[in-house]
């Protein structure tokens, strides 16, 4: 995008600039916090910082492209690039971190002035005793992870981008990291299309009662003639995984609840029945599944699909919920026994908030499942009940791919499950239910 | 308040007793231990008078109702947890008021009555922190609030104390007997600590094998054990129990040394041993005091000093060591010859056949 003649997709260059002003700007306002300055004056400078070692780096791949040429093979001199970018950033730091003068007036610590911190005094709290040395240690430390963590991150972030481009800017070799962004994919996604003729796309931009979508379709020459399926796709999704995960959850809690609370007779045959639902790839039992549903009429309906997902994740959600009820020490049902509460109360009032971790872990997992399932959903589903999974790759369809329209169409698909988990965070993190009985 | 009447109340997994049918009445206001070994079956009688396990035969009454085969909501009664089972998603207040909800009270009741409770156990300020974030007394109390708040018929506490450090042990231990006293609340009270059971009880049911043993005061249970096994749990260390041959009022301990018995003693123990046969001595440490002319002769094996009293391990032969209390001024050195007498009212005889005490004609 650059125009560079360097041995890295322009999207590498982007990625080293971005880290080396992550890398300052989290290292520097440490130094700045400790002489008594404000820690944005920091992360403005480290933000410079980075700049500076991040077009450093670009130059040095530049310059290092002889070098490349003669060994042909571009591997040592992106390494040099990288290694003397990083000598560079530390130096810098260094520099800022010896000519910082200290500001005399640092307000006097809270601790001093009113005989006592105001906040409990954690570890990281202590920057007074904390050798800031070791803090740009640590914050250099926390970049890299989030570096790191932001590769994985990259094919989420192509769809994305994806999802935004023209079929030219999709399609582009080398692939484009800037370009202009449009909705022709998520229209195309939404859409029924034709092609026009010359003449037509004349007539039509002669009319003066489009609105945007179209006038974006006319672009590439196409008229929009109805709506897609995609959004009763993923209606169909939604219901579907969202019914069966309530089910699964739901009898899954109660299920567990009996087995791990009362002496259920034959209850380690009926757990290892229920375990070894899960024992075989469930494909290979597709076609007796097809024609058991043709039989009965489950065939592309909504309750077909949902019945399946349930019976498949019931398995999982019973075992995984009875450790986690089996944690719960039985005492706090009994003392609300005792204190004149029924059994089902108890379990409402106390089990239940004890559980949440499990059942939050429970239903993620399950509406990720059931979200995501792919073959029987082709296999069982044609129009009426299909959901989203097999419906996106069959947007491939005939002629040119629509990638932009694909990517946006998993992107979508995407989203309740980060809406789910998300929502779900704060029961997913186990400390939060912890200690309140003691183990002695 | 109430009394707990338990009429051959049992437990029995498949062939096993866990309770062998034992009759118990606790008195209105009583505060009753039971006090037994691990796995003695105290606690199962204490579930089975909360309702939390059903019995398998006899029937259990409070205040004369047949409540045998009710739920544990119904009996009035309060459970207080080894460990607490405090509510880990609520804070100390909702732990307290939790009961009330179950009553349905209105919300100024249940504050009023939560406030009232937290000031009796000097707990108000930690009301507002989730249990986890709480110290093991403040747990305890929120625990003994949640059961008081209710105000219920009867207390039981399943070992409250024993999840607490050992000097919050001392506090909390002082802090439930007066609870008791202010609220004259009827108590059954699970321990396996001797100690605790000797200092709180009005009266102690020890327990063993699924069976009572004996019931009593703990003076009773202290100077008058029932039998064999009660006299080796209470107290530390236990009764000392030295085995010998009755003949005619003289008891022949091993290697020659004999002990007169007390006068009165004499026709109980002929008549259990017809005039010859053999017993068990038993009597306490501090039963037994040295002397330069005493009657039974013995070699110090150690000497342990308390603080306030010195306990002498002598050696009578045949490896029998038994122990004796001496003021802390006093020193032998190891292997020292000594001879002792013994209290003649603070001994007791064992039949070692039937491990039973022999209860004397006429008390000595």
């Amino acid at each position: 995008m650059f125009g560079l003649d360097i041995p890295l997709p322009d999207f590498w260059v982007v990625y080293f600039f971005i880290f080396w002003v992550l890398v300052g700007s989290t290292a520097a306002p440490v130094v700045f916090r400790h002489k008594g300055h404000h820690p944005l004056i920091g992360i403005v400078a480290g933000a410079a910082v980075g700049a500076l070692s991040g077009i450093a780096f670009t130059l040095l791949l530049v310059a290092l492209q002889p070098l490349a040429d003669l060994l042909d093979d571009p591997m040592a001199s992106i390494l040099i690039s990288i290694v003397v970018s990083a000598v560079i950033i530390l130096a810098l730091l260094a520099f800022v971190r010896r000519l910082v003068p200290e500001s005399g007036g640092a307000e006097p610590r809270a601790v001093e002035a009113a005989g006592g911190p105001r906040a409990p005094v954690t570890y990281s709290a202590r920057v007074d005793k904390v050798d800031p040395g070791w803090q740009s240690v640590q914050a250099l430390r926390a970049s890299v992870v989030i570096m790191l963590a932001g590769l994985t991150l990259i094919p989420v972030i192509w769809m994305a981008m994806t999802a935004f481009k023209s079929y030219p800017d999709a399609v582009a070799s080398p692939p484009k990291v800037v370009f202009d962004p449009t909705l022709e994919g998520i229209v195309t996604l939404m859409t029924k299309r034709r092609n026009l003729d010359s003449a037509q796309i004349a007539e039509y931009e002669a009319r003066d009662d489009l609105n945007w979508a179209d006038r974006i379709m006319l672009k590439s020459g196409k008229a929009i003639i109805g709506q897609s399926d995609y959004v009763k796709r993923l209606r169909n999704s939604l219901i579907i995984a969202g019914t069966s995960t309530v089910l699964s959850v739901s009898m899954g809690l109660l299920a567990a609840y009996a087995f791990s609370r009362f002496r259920v007779p034959g209850e380690g045959d009926l757990l290892f029945f229920i375990l070894s639902t899960r024992m075989l790839p469930p494909v290979v039992v597709t076609i007796p599944i097809f024609l058991m549903y043709r039989e009965l009429g489950l065939y592309d309906t909504h309750l077909g699909l949902i019945a399946l997902y349930t019976a498949f994740n019931l398995s999982f959600s019973v075992w995984l919920l009875k450790g986690f009820i089996d944690e719960i020490p039985k005492e706090y049902e009994e003392a609300a026994l005792v204190d004149g509460y029924t059994r089902l109360q108890a379990f409402r009032r106390i089990v239940m908030p004890e559980a949440v971790t499990g059942i939050a872990a429970t239903t993620v997992f399950c509406f990720i499942f059931a979200w995501n399932e792919y073959a029987f959903a082709l296999m069982l589903t044609t129009d009426k009940a299909r959901t989203a999974p097999p419906h996106i790759p069959s947007m491939i369809g005939s002629g040119v791919v629509e990638w932009a329209a694909i990517a946006a169409g998993s992107l979508f698909f995407l989203i309740p499950v980060v809406i789910v988990t998300f929502a779900l965070r704060r029961y997913l993190l186990r400390g939060v239910t912890f200690g309140a009985i003691r183990q002695g | 308040m109430a009394t707990i009447e338990l009429i051959n109340v049992e437990k029995k997994f498949g062939d096993v007793h866990a309770v062998k049918p034992m009759n118990l009445t606790v008195r209105d206001g009583e505060f009753v231990v039971l006090l037994g070994p691990s796995g003695c079956g105290k606690t199962t009688t204490l579930r089975m008078i909360s309702g939390l396990e059903a019995v398998t035969g006899g029937q259990i009454l409070l205040n004369g109702r047949d409540v045998t085969w009710e739920r544990p909501s119904d009996r009035d009664i309060a459970f207080v947890f080894q460990f607490f089972a405090l509510y880990s998603h609520m804070t100390a207040r909702e732990n307290i008021a939790f009961p009330l909800q179950a009553q349905g009270e209105r919300r100024e009741v249940v504050r009023q009555r939560v406030e009232e409770v937290s000031r009796l156990l000097r707990m108000e300020h930690v009301l507002d922190v989730r249990p986890g974030a709480l110290s093991g007394g403040d747990q305890q109390r929120v625990a003994l609030a949640r059961a008081l708040v209710r105000r219920p018929a009867a207390f039981l506490m399943d070992e409250p104390l024993g999840a607490l450090d050992a000097d919050f042990r001392e506090t909390m231990r002082a802090e439930i007997k007066r609870l008791h006293i202010d609220q004259h609340a009827t108590t059954v009270y699970v321990t396996h600590d001797q100690i605790e059971a000797m200092a709180m009880g009005d009266r102690i049911v020890v327990m063993s094998d699924a069976d009572v043993q004996q019931v009593g005061t703990p003076a009773e249970v202290y100077h008058d054990p029932a039998n064999l096994f009660v006299a080796r749990f209470i107290g530390s260390p236990g009764m000392n129990l030295v085995p010998g041959r009755y003949v005619r009022g003289v008891l022949h301990l091993a290697e020659g040394a004999t002990y007169k018995v007390p006068d009165a003693w004499a026709p109980s123990l002929d008549a259990a041993t017809r005039g010859d046969g053999d017993l068990i001595l038993g009597f306490r440490p501090e039963a037994a005091t040295v002397g330069v002319d005493s009657a039974i002769p013995a070699t110090v094996y150690a000497t342990d000093l308390h603080g306030g009293y010195t306990m002498l391990h002598l050696e009578l032969g045949n490896n029998t060591i038994i122990h004796a209390r001496t003021t802390r001024e006093a020193k032998y050195a190891i292997n020292t010859p000594v001879r002792f007498d013994l209290d003649p009212a603070m001994v007791r005889f064992f039949d070692p056949a039937t491990e039973a005490a022999i209860i004397p004609e006429v008390r000595a």
